[in-house]
């Protein structure tokens, strides 16, 4: 297990986009090594290897802002829930979870079984995701400041227009994986000036 | 209790990934990786150019800001000079 991967539980939806890519480079800043399920091909095997990357992953992030009724028919989202579900399942040690939302009070409605927990709120907006990632993040060696997150955030927005022409969406395997590459070497780059 | 969420704990990264380690686990490597390495170096430096130029805008602003009260009360004292003579 490496000590910084972090499985990101997030909703892949245009909308959500400004708010991933915060995400990813919040994350990224703080040294870690986000993960998802992105980075899984759509085939049979599917949910043994969502529990594969789960398992080697010491933190998780599961934004719950989007459990909401979606689609045509609409109908709920589970996914997000879900795998915050298998998330607290695999790990029963030393793992650390933390649940983002849009609006206070929203989770203890849908989700009562978390009662006491608090998830962190970001208002749905990507400043508010920096902020929510620095409260549940920390790194020993080096001490990330907002000015760090608006660099790098500012730095990973400018190579979005790229991955998506690439890409044709933010949301798949390649386009994740180029976002993270992208975040840790700009966080790098920008941390060795300093 | 194994594990605590949210705002109850701060997670402590020990040290951070390297992208080197990133690209091997994601495959990525050649071309794909030059051509992240530049998208990356023309982002921070477009970054870097743009909080410069804020930065620059903002001092300048400042500046503005500071004549622009310096100026007050001159225009307020010559008002009220042309007041008293009237």
């Amino acid at each position: 297990m490496s000590a910084s991967n972090v499985f990101l539980n997030v909703p892949f939806d245009r909308e959500y986009e400004p708010l991933y890519v915060a995400q990813i480079a919040a994350l990224t800043a703080f040294g870690s090594t986000p993960r998802s399920v992105l980075e899984i091909p759509p085939h049979r095997g599917r949910l043994e290897r969502l529990r594969t990357i789960i398992d080697g992953c010491e933190a998780s992030v599961h934004d719950l802002s989007r459990v909401e009724l979606w689609g045509k028919p609409p109908l709920p989202r589970f996914n997000m829930p879900f795998e915050l579900g298998l998330a607290l399942g695999i790990h029963r040690n030393n793992h650390k979870w933390f649940i983002f939302d849009s609006k206070p009070h929203r989770m203890s409605h849908s989700l009562n079984d978390l009662g006491g927990y608090d998830p962190a709120i970001h208002e749905g907006t990507p400043e508010g995701v920096l902020r929510a990632v620095t409260n549940a993040f920390g790194r020993k060696s080096l001490k990330v400041r907002h000015d760090d997150l608006i660099t790098l955030w500012s730095a990973l927005r400018a190579v979005v227009p790229r991955v998506r022409r690439e890409r044709g969406s933010l949301f798949t395997r390649a386009a994740f994986e180029d976002l993270v590459v992208a975040g840790q070497k700009s966080a790098r780059a920008h941390f060795s000036r300093k | 209790m194994a594990s605590r969420s949210s705002s109850a704990v701060r997670y402590i990264i020990e040290e951070p990934a390297s992208p080197e380690e990133t690209q091997r686990l994601f495959g990525i490597k050649g071309k794909r990786a030059a051509k992240l390495d530049r998208w990356v170096t023309e982002a921070l430096a477009a970054t870097k150019d743009v909080h410069h130029a804020s930065k620059k805008k903002a001092k300048s602003g400042s500046k503005r800001k500071a004549r622009h009260s310096a100026k007050k009360p001159a225009q307020a004292s010559r008002t009220r000079a042309s007041f008293l003579s009237a």
